[in-house]
């Protein structure tokens, strides 16, 4: 069986060669305005922004950092400039109905030009409707209205008087009313003279006076209705008066507006309040302040009267070009629906239609809006608010409190307006995952997914579209320009940072950061072009800034408080690999793992495990490595095994499957009682089948091994095994190259169990021949031995006792 | 012709109407002015207190409209409830401009109770109308026999107004019209007082001959005014003179050539100021009324 060979050196990193560049700094480099990497999310966005139907709002997923925001909108605003820009919206006040404000539809800068002309308007009312009611023909109109009132009154009395006098009966007045009595001479009759008179006499009177009563009372009867009559006459000349006044006025803006017949209504109840409020322009002089006890109870600068002429105006896009686009950086409810605001008077809230403020919705209507999902779901009630509004169509301003039905005071139901809006939600794509599991209304109003790559394969062109990148980010930054050397040192920390040598980081943000600070560097080092020395001392420095609980870590490996070796031979020991994430920095470190084996039901325990110290997956990898051994070593035969593995000296959770084979290692090496070299380090997971498979972080592992192995002196012994799959991801640092360059170091790929066993024992693993039996001497040979000695202890020992022996 | 006009006492008609409070409060500031006694006096009105004998009477309610039996014992309950409040009404009055005042009830026809009781004071205030039913203003049958009767001055309120500036006075030389001047130049306190004065003349030299004689009367009690010449004044042609001066007081002289009966009662029913009618000392007319009355309490 061949041994595994080290990787060549040349493969252990992609190195971007910058004489493929054919300039010499980024400054010559033209924008990049294609977006690369991003096919598919493009696509999307394309294809949400393109269709006109409902549901189809978007929703943009992907990991931050990723230029999701530029992307969007710059397809957004290409988009718009295309459309037209949309209608104005007015709030005008509802005459029926005050509470239910009406809603104006305008073509787009039209909603201005009206609330000009009815301040206009108002402001020419105040001076004509007075000036009307001052007229001489009002006054004498009035006056004529009234005397005929008191004529009628006169005529009515006067004729019952002449009647009574024909027959010497007098009206008078009483305190509490009128009577008629009987006269002579002007004075009434006594009741001494009245007994003298003939009895016919006495009777006549009595009837005249009371058929007399009778027509007075009518008479009296009929005084209010003539009064009521009289003032209807008043209010009607009144009307007539106002009429002209403002008639005349509405008429002109009723023709500008000849083509808007909802503003032909408005004007038409307009020109009806003012006719039925005229009162309300007769005392517009403004007065003192009026106050109490400092409070001001007069509505600022207008009376409250004519508030409800005003127009307010909403959405206002007469200087809009194109549809509008939209980000609303703030999503709260009311920033998203509008709300009604409140006056604070004499400790009472009140509110009108003058009050109604704008949302985003509103301001985003006819065109797109762009949200941060994380940002709407946050805010309280807004994710609500906002599909009730897309699934409705419509704009519906309420309170909370009127939302909820926490509040019954009576506010304002402005009339809701329609929306035709493409919202855009910007989020990470666990939030898109839970919206659609969790929420069934998502699915139906956010039918585009555009899904945000954050790495893209490596093509032969990719070097230089990925060098104008720089150029055009460092260019966006008022960057320093790049020279070869360094753009292909940035174009190397892009594979990196997605730890594959096939790909490149498309997280802009992450490549914006590196510019930046290797500016800093090339600033600081008082150059005008960025190197790649500027480069490679960002990346340091910022590892350098986090790490440092890696230096401690080290420190203490170093100083033997933590036990790892790197040198010797031990059974059933063996160096495993592990990685830890610490804030933006990951880094590798060796851990030291240990098996032991003895007679036992078949078990392998991990003691991890059981101290409740590992994950599901960590034991998963445990239970695989006891059926591989069973399946190999024991199948036809009881596994008598009891083994226990442990991490040493770890006193947090592991989790993970990469330590898997070098567990079995250990195992294997305990089970053979075969030494593993201490110069070597193991990762990899393992299956039943003894196939080593690939493992995430290769990179930080085989780093944390070589900083450990350096500090110590490299012997040109040590090195780490890998996955053979994980080849394609390395991208080590510089001086790990060099090292194995010089034969220092080594880094192994390994596809099965058997190659790592030989590597770390120097003994052949060995494979069955033709009678099914390992070689003498091989590793699987030795342990298949040692699990059948287990084996068959057990039985004996599992045999009844008389069988063993006589008593 | 030294027709210096002493007024001390001032007879106020008092019924339960609002004229009558416009009146009682003209006559308390004429008092206070002229440093007068208020004699206050309420008349049961004979008339209804006959009616209210009669078997069938009834009253009808204004503005109930509602018919009432009246029977002799309400109505003198309703009367002395009226009289109490009008008592009531002086002695405020009275007080507040801290006068002599006495207060009276008679029993009678009111026009001639008042002109009995007129010829023991020096001005008989009354209001215009007494309770109105038709909203035009008239004389009332009262304000009219009392105008046309009384020997001494006579001062006609309607409701809502009091006695103010501009003082206006009709001046034709004659002893009357002298009478009203003086008592115009001291009808209202001096920091309140403006005076205008129309002079009435046949021909122009006489009119000023007349103003020269106006002022120096009027300056005599310190007091400036302003005068217009009125050439040939009939009825129609002096009204309208004397409106376009806005009086808040006009002073008419009785027995004045160019102010007739029918002239004076429309500027009363003008309603829209105070009128005082002067009438020439010694020109009483004598008349003999049956008394009725009887005293009330009175005080201070």
């Amino acid at each position: 069986m061949p041994g595994v060979q080290r990787l060549d050196p040349a493969v252990l990193c992609w190195r971007v060669d910058p004489e493929q560049f054919s300039f010499t700094t980024t400054a010559e480099l033209e924008d990049l305005t294609q977006i690369i990497g991003q096919a598919r999310a493009t696509e999307a966005i394309q294809f949400g922004i393109g269709i006109r139907r409902e549901g189809y709002n978007l929703f943009v997923l992907g990991p931050p950092g990723t230029g999701r925001h530029a992307i969007v909108r710059r397809f957004l605003e290409e988009q718009a400039a295309r459309e037209q820009p949309p209608t104005d919206w007015c709030y005008v006040n509802n005459f029926d109905q005050p509470h239910k404000p009406r809603a104006l539809r305008l073509p787009p800068g039209i909603g201005v030009k009206l609330r000009q002309d009815m301040e206009r308007v108002l402001e020419d009312l105040k001076g004509a409707i007075p000036a009307a009611f001052e007229s001489e023909e009002y006054r004498a109109r009035r006056q004529e209205l009234e005397e005929r009132l008191k004529e009628r009154h006169e005529q009515a009395f006067e004729e019952l008087r002449k009647q009574a006098e024909v027959h010497h009966i007098a009206l008078i007045r009483t305190p509490a009313g009128m009577a008629f009595a009987p006269t002579r001479k002007g004075e009434v009759l006594s009741p001494e003279e009245f007994q003298k008179l003939p009895e016919a006499e006495q009777k006549r009177i009595e009837a005249v006076i009371a058929t007399l009563q009778e027509s007075l009372e009518k008479i009296i009867h009929q005084l209010p209705q003539w009064k009521r009559e009289s003032q209807q006459r008043t209010r009607d000349l009144e009307r007539d008066v106002t009429l002209a006044a403002v008639g005349h006025l509405i008429a002109e803006l009723r023709k500008e507006y000849a083509a808007l017949p909802e503003v032909l209504d408005y004007l038409d109840a307009v020109q009806q309040a003012v006719i039925e409020n005229a009162d309300d322009f007769k005392h517009t002089e403004e007065g003192p302040e009026l106050s109490l006890f400092g409070i001001s109870i007069s509505r600022a600068g207008r009376a409250p009267s004519l508030r409800q002429y005003q127009v307010n105006v909403i959405v206002d896009h007469g200087a809009t070009r194109g549809a509008p686009v939209v980000y609303e950086d703030s999503p709260a409810y009311q920033e998203l629906i509008g709300r009604v605001e409140h006056q604070a008077q004499m400790g009472a809230l009140l509110t009108d239609f003058t009050l109604i403020k704008p949302g985003a919705l509103h301001r985003a209507n006819g065109g797109y809006l762009v949200l941060d999902a994380r940002k709407v779901l946050l805010q309280p009630y807004a994710w609500e608010g906002l599909k009730r509004c897309l699934s409705a169509r419509e704009i519906r301003i309420e309170s909370l409190g009127q939302m909820l039905s926490l509040i019954s005071t009576v506010s304002l139901e402005p009339v809701p307006i329609p929306l035709n809006v493409k919202v855009v939600l910007l989020g990470e794509r666990i939030l898109y995952y839970l919206l659609y599991h969790f929420d069934p209304d998502f699915r139906e109003l956010f039918k585009v997914a555009a899904d945000f790559e954050e790495s893209m394969h490596r093509e032969p062109e990719s070097p230089l579209l990925y060098a104008r990148l720089i150029a055009t980010l460092a260019r966006r930054d008022n960057l320093l320009p790049l020279d070869r050397g360094a753009c292909a040192r940035v174009i190397e920390q892009a594979a990196r940072l997605v730890a594959d040598m096939e790909r490149l980081s498309i997280r802009v943000q992450d490549i914006t950061d590196l510019l930046r600070e290797a500016d800093h560097w090339a600033r600081a080092a008082g150059r005008d072009v960025v190197t790649r020395d500027d480069v490679q001392r960002a990346v340091d420095a910022r590892i350098r800034r986090s790490d440092r609980v890696r230096e401690r870590m080290q420190d203490e490996i170093r100083r033997a408080t933590i036990l790892i070796d790197t040198a010797g031979a031990r059974t059933g020991q063996v160096n495993g690999l592990s990685v830890v994430q610490l804030g933006e920095l990951a880094f590798g470190h060796p851990s030291r793992l240990t098996a032991r084996v003895r007679l036992g039901k078949g078990e392998v325990l991990d003691i991890q495990r059981e101290v409740e110290l590992s994950g599901p997956i960590h034991s998963k990898g445990v239970l695989i490595l006891a059926g591989f051994l069973g399946a190999r070593y024991c199948a036809e035969r009881p596994l008598a095994l009891s083994a226990s593995l442990v991490f040493e000296q770890t006193y947090g959770a592991v989790e993970g499957d990469s330590a898997s084979s070098a567990e079995l290692y250990a195992l294997l090496s305990a089970l053979a009682e075969a030494p593993i070299k201490q110069a070597l380090a193991v990762t990899g997971s393992v299956n039943q089948h003894g196939e080593v498979q690939a493992i995430g972080g290769v990179n930080e592992k085989i780093e944390g091994f070589f900083d450990i192995c350096r500090s110590r002196g490299l012997t040109g012994e040590q090195g780490v095994l890998i996955p053979a799959a994980n080849a394609k991801h390395l991208m080590l640092r510089q001086d790990v190259i060099e090292a194995c360059e010089q034969g220092k170091f080594h880094v192994y790929p390994v596809t099965t169990v058997d190659e790592g066993i030989e590597l770390l024992t120097g003994i052949a693993a060995g494979a069955r021949d033709g009678d099914g039996r390992f070689p003498e001497g091989s590793i699987n040979r030795r342990v298949e031995e040692r699990l059948a000695i287990l084996a068959e202890l057990a039985r004996v020992y599992a045999a009844p006792p008389e069988a063993v022996g006589p008593p | 012709m030294n027709g210096h006009v002493h007024i001390r006492r001032i007879l106020v008609a008092l019924d339960a109407s609002g004229a009558s409070q416009a009146a009682l409060e003209a006559a308390a500031q004429l008092a206070e002015q002229m440093e007068a006694e208020l004699l206050g006096l309420f008349v049961e009105d004979i008339n209804l207190l006959r009616l209210a004998g009669l078997p069938f009477a009834r009253e009808v309610g204004f503005p109930s409209a509602r018919t009432r039996r009246l029977e002799s014992e309400d109505m003198e309950r309703a009367l002395r409830a009226q009289a109490a409040r009008a008592q009531q009404a002086l002695a405020q009055a009275a007080e507040r401009v801290r006068v002599r005042w006495s207060f009276r009830v008679a029993r009678g026809m009111v026009a001639a109770e008042l002109l009995a009781a007129a010829e023991s004071a020096d001005l008989v205030a009354l209001g215009m109308t007494g309770m109105q039913v038709s909203p035009r203003l008239r004389l009332g049958a009262t304000a009219q026999a009392v105008v046309s009767g009384a020997t001494g001055a006579v001062l006609v309120v309607s409701q809502g107004v009091c006695l103010r500036s501009p003082v206006v006075a009709l001046y034709d030389g004659s002893p009357a019209s002298v009478q009203a001047l003086e008592l115009a130049a001291r009808l209202l306190p001096d920091e309140e007082q403006r005076i205008s004065v129309l002079v009435v003349a046949d021909d122009p030299q006489q009119a000023r001959r007349l103003e020269a004689e106006a002022a120096a009367r009027l300056k005599k009690n310190g007091v400036q005014a302003r005068f217009r010449l009125l050439a040939e004044a009939d009825g129609a042609s002096l009204r309208r003179a004397i409106q376009s001066e806005t009086p808040g007081t006009l002073v008419l002289a009785a027995g004045m050539t160019a102010l007739r009966d029918e002239t004076i009662q429309e500027l009363l029913e003008a309603g829209d100021c105070a009128v005082l009618l002067v009438r020439q000392e010694g020109a009483k007319k004598t008349k003999s009324r049956g008394k009725r009355s009887r005293p009330q309490g009175s005080s201070d």
